[in-house]
């Protein structure tokens, strides 16, 4: 889902950068000293499902879990986000420096927004599921956005990369409702009620 | 060594620049730049050729979409489908662009150390909560990393094998979770560890970062580079 450099256009890319500013300000304004190692802790977790191997069908994907950080740590997973990227960059070039901010648009603002939905519904199980479901769609969507702005010959490469994401989608559902189930059990305070 | 602020101010720059670039002459122009400020990093490009692979495959799969996609006179045919000679230079300058940045990159961001460039981050005053995320995150890597394969191993010698059904998802899922959750205590034992040792958000750098000799030598090398980036991408006209 990370789009590297020289794709995209640069009124895109800077959309995406203000957007990024923007969003990572307010979840930095949220964020307290005591959030601090969680944050990081789940900022890592980020960096590291990517280089998880789920299989999915004939091939495999890597997994995302923006869906499981906007649950656990709601507006707060801005900078998470936006560090493990930065991160993600830095060491595997994964995604790009000027694509940094589109990169964030696209994972953390389905995951921040799903989060308050998370918290609205009472079957948990349900709703962790369509978290980490619906972040994968949204997150595809936004990418296709992203490149169908850059330009009209990327409308076939789009839709293949949507319906690719499909399946990951529904894995990365499931991952993340039997995550937030083991933690429900295993240490409720960890996961935000409303 | 340099000074790595010096290295991300204009490791930045060149980025954004090239990023902007509009046309392929230019483009191919930085790339040989790019490529001539590499020799002088001492990059090992054994190291580095199968992640130049990697990278680039993103830009390969879309390239055969821009070219048989996008309208524009004809350069060959291939059965029913069309290459236009827009769609090339297109995908042409899309790999000069992406390469002409991961050179950049490789000859500054990654000639550093990540504590390296964490520490010139926090003295170009970025927001000290970012930077306390970065440096931790950078430490809880390297924990996760072993506590994920030590599971992993456990999981394995217990006959666990990777496939397309819901007991893997959920045996995955309940690895990341247990991770999560002794990852969590040890997170919360460090941070209360510095606070009894005064911790208060602040971070101290114990070396100064001054200038020296080669540092303004860089500084003016750089500049000539960035300026003569601009001059031929928006001042010179072919």
């Amino acid at each position: 889902m990370h789009i590297t450099e020289g794709i995209l256009s640069p009124p895109i890319l800077i959309t995406g950068a203000l957007i990024a500013a923007g969003g990572v300000s307010l979840g930095l304004a949220k964020t307290k000293n005591e959030d601090l190692p969680k944050i990081s802790l789940l900022a890592a977790t980020f960096y590291l499902a990517s280089l998880i191997h789920v299989p999915i069908g004939p091939t495999s994907s890597h997994l995302m879990l923006s869906g499981l950080l906007g649950i656990l740590l709601s507006t707060r997973a801005a900078p998470a986000i936006l560090i493990a990227l930065f991160l993600q960059f830095l060491t595997f070039q994964h995604g790009g420096l000027t694509t940094l901010g589109v990169n964030w648009t696209i994972m953390a603002l389905p995951a921040i927004t799903l989060s308050y939905l998370f918290r609205k519904l009472s079957n948990k199980k349900a709703a962790a599921f369509i978290c980490g479901f619906l972040s994968i769609i949204v997150s595809s969507s936004l990418l296709i956005i992203a490149l169908l702005i850059s330009g009209k010959e990327y409308k076939i490469a789009a839709s293949v990369i949507f319906l690719g994401n499909l399946p990951v989608a529904i894995v990365e559902g499931l991952i993340t409702m039997v995550i937030i189930q083991f933690l429900l059990k295993a240490r409720p305070e960890v996961v935000p009620h409303d | 060594m340099i000074d790595p602020r010096l290295k991300i101010i204009f490791g930045s720059s060149l980025i954004l620049l090239t990023a902007l670039t509009p046309e392929l002459q230019n483009g191919i122009v930085l790339l040989g730049c790019a490529f001539l400020l590499t020799l002088f990093s001492h990059i090992k490009w054994s190291k580095y050729l199968r992640r130049f692979l990697m990278i680039n495959s993103f830009a390969f799969f879309l390239i055969p979409f821009i070219i048989f996609t996008k309208e524009g006179a004809t350069a060959f045919t291939m059965g029913p489908l069309t290459a236009s000679i827009p769609g090339i230079n297109q995908s042409l300058l899309i790999i000069v662009k992406l390469n002409t940045i991961i050179l950049f990159l490789f000859a500054t961001y990654l000639s550093m150390e990540l504590i390296e460039i964490g520490k010139s981050l926090l003295s170009l005053r970025l927001n000290k909560k970012l930077i306390y995320i970065l440096f931790f995150c950078c430490r809880y890597l390297t924990l996760l990393k072993e506590e994920l394969q030590r599971i992993y191993h456990s999981v394995k010698a217990r006959g666990f094998k990777a496939s397309n059904n819901f007991h893997s998802y959920r045996t995955i899922a309940y690895i990341f979770g247990s991770l999560l959750l002794s990852s969590l205590d040890r997170a919360e034992r460090i941070h209360q560890a510095m606070i009894c040792r005064g911790f208060n958000g602040q971070f101290h750098s114990t070396n100064q970062l001054n200038l020296k000799i080669k540092d303004y030598i860089y500084i003016l090398l750089m500049s000539a580079l960035t300026f003569f980036t601009i001059w031929i991408q928006y001042v010179y006209q072919h």
